[in-house]
């Protein structure tokens, strides 16, 4: 298929869930109550790191109210097809991440545990007929802890002697758990020593970056039941519920077919609804009460108790020589798993293959050790692993053009990849990850080919948007008289993937309605991003109708069809190619039909406008002809399901610019103006598009400057709520600027890439290059506090 | 304790506690467009118009709003037909997971009540209490902006 | 746990008369923004803002009734016009909209935060809180309020309102405030009167807030300011004075050593300011 002028696709349409939003409708998971439903509440442990000696919950139990109180002694587990009888105690390890199965987090979690690994882990849940009964009797549970000695860093973690943090015999799948070592990567492209030697200069620099966190509006959320055929259903805020069903049956024993999870409106997830964080405690008190519950975080436990992005100490080393070309890189990253390795073997991976491989250069090394403390747990969020290393490296890349005297543009210009250029990276980590000893697969043999990229373009487009050249050079001459508020332009470049290649899957089912109109069932979840929108869109134009007579349903496990879930950036590329699959399929049924009707050839056919039209005789007849047809004479209505998985991720591209003013007296950072110059192949929805991006760049430049999840030296958590965890507010945000630079990637439907994830990596080198600009010091950690700023120019110890 | 409110026009009584919260009630008596993020005051998704004022109404004690007007998303609009800052968040695609959108809408609301023409930085201004982790912000301020070029095309 | 009663007073005898007789936990209430995020508030709320919402003249006081709502701060002409706009500029820092149309200056006062915006501003204007409980009537220095974190003398007293003599015309302020975005919880805030004769400062007073354990008075730049010229040499040897006024704690917000180096940035500039606006008449 190529570009053509298209009527849906490439629009600024209104958002298929846009009318129920504005309004104010039930629409999210709270929004649906269940009759009798009791309210659930989890005990979170108040040490780092415990051993329940003994707990008594019998004054919680007597309490006035209270339903259940469920703890490591007394876990259910729903027996046999009806959920209604329970044993008395349950100890299944499992993962909470939403990944495929299996999957690749190690399963290191056990629904109630008598052993504590971080302070707001599980000790105990109560379900009671108010919120304010289930908080009283959690207070009223009385716990002996043995106190066990955390481990807060992965530095502790990996030291001689350290206290294991999962010491229990059951953990399966976790690298070596005895080490704390919950994952880890090392891996070559051919000889980077030699290219070290190759090169004219070699530049080195360590970074870090600490523990942001999702911050989503809607915190997580699930209401659990048995219906009336007393099958436990969960509506919840989650971006996988596929997962959600499978880890459910998993940890609770009740067969999948016994399960449906609904997926209302979510109110945002960045990753931090890939995760079953709540579902499966929700539905055991469900399942030992046979009520509905309700179980929400509140903010302090969502902000420290759920997910939070991984935090990395990382060092970067590369040879380059005079000219810009790189002869070598290394990257090394120390990760932060927290307590439980969900996504971590794969987070850091990303680190490393979503950033290195924009980069032209034969010899590389990418190794990481992702370590368990005794802190909040790591997972997915958006970027996936991707922003810490675009910290590092874009800082490291703008070094790296320092020292051999090169403007920073002009730098990456002379050493990012152009379409031709393969990544050797990605494919070989999984490669060798998989391979059996005494294999020798070469990086060349498993080379992604990079299909389409508009990087170049990229930097070059967004230089000029924000004038780069004429700044750069007048910023320069304006600090050297020392004013107090100095003034810095820096950039970036960035890369990420569409999918997770080979194992991201859609489905999606296409029917059509006797008008013509049609039903698209996805099981991609829509969690506020458009997807429903987006694909909706790309059904419309197939079948040449509108948005407006395609109706969206999903995701429910027990109407739509199986899909891996919202994450990666996969929804548009993934599940938008299996909906557009479908809907071609149901198109050339229709056009068979057509060609009956008109006496012409499926193949001189086309649907427009609500029209099948022939491009040979010019003859049309309406849409609603063969539809009609179909269903009240061929009695067969059309409908088609599509799967989709991708052998690639192609990766999108972008380039972001940073103008800043920064005081050097107090220390504060404005951004002045910002921009994205985004290369994500066919842009779908324009205005959408530009959302995301608004969305991501808001997001990290409060991982540049503002959001820090901190612990002190306790292991307790510091941040009280919003209030202490801040993210960026309408006044305060830079000038914003959003170019598209469209190109065409063959793979995708309609030619697209993903654009969810990369516009979030880039505010922090940006920042960082600019801060260097502005004050001659290279600054290394985030976020930019106004403190380390004035610590980095001297003016404070 | 009876309160008595005139919630989205209508003279209204509800039974509360007297240590409940406003948005609470609000939400048990089906005004589902209150969301609550965080109980705090700090997110502004429970934002509702009091005497046509925003205010947080997870801070406020259902008994405080006594003899108030009291307005939420639900009130805007008619019965199939958008009002029209919720027509400029649909058009401008201010919308993205929608949770905060409500609260966004009414402090828009009240802003456009008392300055039908604002600035960019006014509308900013207007929405620095109602955090959103979708947008940017970028979209809602167009359509804010853009709301009031409506209304005033409405009036002439 | 939440309240078991809720009652509204109509005047300021009614609330204290409510509370004397009331057993168990009671807490006055109003704008509840603080209140609200406490685990446990008490057991029986007495609602103030009926009897204590307003803003007045009386002879040489302006005074400012404790229920009186931030946003009616930003709104008090009168205020603006004697104070040369310094609760104005207040309020305008003090938090989203939502939350100045609930939180009560009253109530910023009487959770006695170390943080409490208006304190600088209502210490430098030299301010007054009238107190009232079973046995009447009190007047006390708002230098006397505060006396710990989230302590202060009101015990189980009324803050009924806050009076301040209107300052004459030679003066000029300065608020700042320091916090991580806009409208937030401030990690250093700060302000400043200066009183003018020609050039010279005939008298001044600097208050600082969330360095201390309660909001305090920069004694020594005051005096190091007052009956000068406001020259280079003197603004910096105040700005000295002032961080080492501070005895500020590291927290989530900030550091101490940030804390005490922004006294004496923030007094820095709001001397220069006030100069400046000075030299402008």
């Amino acid at each position: 298929m190529s570009r053509r002028n298209f009527h849906v696709v490439g629009k600024d349409v209104r958002k298929v869930d846009g009318r129920e939003l504005v309004t104010g409708a039930p629409a999210f998971a709270d929004d649906f109550p269940q009759p009798n439903m009791l309210y659930g509440k989890i005990l979170g442990s108040p040490h780092p790191h415990a051993r329940i000696r003994s707990i008594d919950t019998s004054g919680a139990e007597a309490l006035e109210g209270v339903h259940s109180v469920l703890t490591y002694e007394n876990v259910p587990r729903a027996r046999g097809p009806v959920g209604r009888r329970a044993d008395l105690f349950n100890r299944v390890p499992y993962t909470r991440a939403g990944q495929d199965y299996p999957e690749p987090s190690p399963w290191d979690f056990f629904l109630l545990d008598n052993k504590m690994r971080f302070v707001g882990d599980r000790v105990a849940a109560v379900a009671a007929e108010t919120v304010e009964i289930a908080k009283k009797a959690c207070a009223l549970i009385e716990v002996d802890y043995e106190i066990l000695t955390p481990v807060l860093s992965p530095e502790d973690a990996f030291a001689e002697g350290a206290p294991i943090v999962h010491d229990e015999p059951d953990v399966q799948k976790a690298e070596d758990p005895k080490r704390n070592l919950c994952a880890s990567v090392d891996v070559y492209l051919r000889d980077v020593e030699a290219g070290f030697r190759e090169a004219d200069t070699v530049v080195e620099g360590s970074y870090s970056v600490p523990r942001q966190q999702h911050a989503q509006m809607e915190l997580h959320i699930a209401i659990s039941y048995f219906d009336e055929d007393d099958r436990l259903t969960v509506i919840c805020a989650t971006q996988v519920p596929f997962h959600v069903r499978r880890q459910l049956s998993q940890s609770l024993g009740l067969p999948v077919s016994r399960i449906r999870v609904i997926k209302p409106r979510v109110g945002g997830g960045f990753g931090g609804k890939q995760e079953m964080v709540i579902e499966d405690i929700c539905a055991a008190l469900t399942v030992a009460t046979h009520r509905p519950v309700r179980l929400e975080l509140d903010r302090y436990e969502d902000l420290t108790a759920a997910r939070c992005r991984h935090p990395m100490k990382l060092t970067c080393k590369t040879g380059v020589k005079k000219d810009g070309s790189l002869t070598a890189i290394e990257m090394i990253a120390l990760v932060d798993a927290g307590a439980y390795g969900s996504h971590s073997p794969t987070v850091p991976t990303n680190t490393g293959n979503k950033n290195l491989p924009r980069y032209r250069c034969r010899n590389m090394h990418y190794r990481f050790d992702a370590a368990y403390t005794n802190l909040t747990v790591s997972g997915a969020m958006r970027g996936y692993g991707t922003p810490q290393g675009s910290f590092a490296l874009e800082c490291h890349m703008d070094e790296t053009a320092e020292a051999i005297g090169m403007d920073p543009v002009d730098f990456r210009l002379s050493c990012t990849v152009v379409e031709g250029d393969t990544d050797e990276l990605s494919p070989y980590i999984y490669e060798v990850k998989s391979e059996a000893p005494g294999d020798e697969t070469k990086p060349e043999d498993v080379a992604w080919p990079i299909t389409s990229c508009g990087l170049h373009d990229c930097i070059q487009k967004g230089a000029e948007e924000i004038d780069w050249a004429r700044k750069r050079k007048e910023f320069d001459k304006y600090n050297v008289s020392n004013p107090v508020v100095r003034k810095g332009i820096g950039m970036c470049c960035l890369s990420q993937g569409s999918g997770v290649a080979g194992i991201d899957t859609a489905n999606a089912t296409v029917r059509l309605n006797e008008d013509g109109s049609a039903i698209l069932f996805i099981g991609a979840a829509d969690i506020g991003t458009g997807g429903d929108t987006v694909i909706g869109q790309m059904v419309a134009e197939t079948l040449g109708i509108t948005l407006d007579e395609v109706t969206v349903y999903s995701s429910d496990t027990d109407v739509v069809p199986f899909d891996s879930g919202a994450y990666a950036s996969s929804t548009t590329y993934v599940s938008g190619n299996a909906a557009l699959k479908a809907a071609i399929e149901v198109r050339d049924d229709l056009l068979t039909i057509a060609a009956g009707l008109m006496g012409e050839e499926a193949g001189n056919l086309r649907l427009e406008d609500r029209q099948i039209i022939s491009s040979r005789s010019s003859k049309k007849i309406p849409l609603r002809d063969a539809a009609m047809h179909s269903i009240y004479k061929n009695k067969d209505q059309i409908e088609h399901t599509a799967s989709h998985v991708s052998p690639v991720s192609p990766p999108p591209f972008a380039a972001q610019y940073a103008e800043i003013e920064v005081d050097t007296e107090t220390g504060e950072v404005r951004v002045v103006e910002f921009v994205t110059a985004v290369d994500a192949g066919t842009i779908i929805n324009p205005q959408l598009a530009r959302g995301q991006v608004d969305g991501a760049v808001s997001m990290g430049l409060g991982y540049a400057l503002t959001e820090e999840l901190m612990h002190d030296e306790n292991g307790v958590p510091m941040n009280r709520g919003l209030v202490d965890y801040k993210i960026f507010k309408a006044v305060g945000m830079p000038k914003m600027k959003t170019i598209f630079v469209e190109t065409y990637e063959a793979t995708g439907p309609f030619g697209v890439k993903a654009i969810a994830e990369i516009p979030t990596n880039g505010a922090p080198p940006a920042i960082g290059n600019a801060l260097k600009h502005a004050l001659g010091v290279r600054m290394r950690d985030l976020p930019f506090t106004p403190e380390r700023v004035l610590r980095a120019i001297g003016k404070m110890k | 304790m009876i309160l008595h409110l005139k919630l989205n026009g209508k003279p209204r009584e509800f039974d509360v506690a007297p240590g409940e919260r406003l948005s609470d009630v609000l939400r048990r008596e089906q005004c589902f467009s209150v969301k609550v993020g965080c109980s705090t005051g700090d997110c502004g998704t429970c934002t509702v118009l009091v005497g046509g004022e925003p205010i947080v109404s997870c801070l406020m004690l259902a008994c405080q709003a006594e003899g108030a007007e009291v307005l939420t998303v639900e009130g805007l609009g008619e019965p199939g037909r958008l009002d029209t800052l919720q027509e400029s968040f649909l058009d401008e695609g201010a919308v993205q997971c929608g949770f905060c959108t409500p609260g966004m809408i009414l402090s828009a609301h009240a802003l456009l009540e008392t300055n039908p023409s604002p600035t960019e930085d006014e509308a900013r201004e207007a929405l620095s209490g109602n955090l959103c982790r979708c947008t940017g912000y970028e979209n809602p301020v167009r359509a804010i902006l853009e709301a009031g070029r409506r209304m005033a095309g409405e009036e002439s | 746990m939440t309240f078991r009663k809720f009652y509204t007073a109509s005047s300021e005898e009614e609330a204290v008369r409510i509370r004397s007789e009331s057993e168990g936990r009671v807490r006055f209430v109003a704008g509840c923004t603080d209140l609200l995020c406490e685990d446990d508030p008490g057991e029986i709320a007495i609602d103030v803002r009926r009897a204590l919402d307003y803003l007045r003249r009386d002879g040489d006081d302006l005074v400012i009734g404790a229920a009186t709502r931030v946003g009616a701060i930003d709104r008090w002409q009168e205020g603006a016009d004697a104070d040369d706009g310094l609760l104005r500029k207040c309020a305008r820092d003090f938090a989203s909209h939502q939350i100045r149309n609930m939180a009560t200056v009253g109530g910023n006062l009487a959770s006695a935060v170390p943080s409490a915006d208006f304190a600088p501003p209502l210490l430098v204007l030299n301010s007054r809180c009238v107190i009232a409980g079973p046995s009447g009537r009190r007047e006390v220095s708002l230098h006397e309020f505060f006396t710990g974190p989230h302590q202060s003398i009101l015990g189980d007293d009324l803050l009924v309102e806050i009076r301040f003599k209107a300052p004459g015309k030679n003066i000029t302020t300065d608020w700042r405030k320091i916090g991580r975005n806009p409208g937030d919880i401030a990690s250093i805030n700060a302000a400043t009167l200066l009183e003018w004769d020609g050039s010279e400062v005939r008298l001044a007073r600097i208050a600082l807030g969330a360095v201390a354990p309660t909001p305090i008075h920069a004694d020594e730049a005051e005096k190091i300011i007052t009956g000068g010229t406001l020259s280079e040499d003197v603004k910096n040897r105040a700005a000295v004075a002032a961080q080492q006024a501070a005895s500020p704690i590291s927290d989530q917000r900030a550091s101490a050593e940030y804390r005490a180096h922004m006294c004496g940035v923030l007094t820095k500039r709001m001397l220069g300011y006030c100069a400046e606006q000075r030299g402008g008449q």
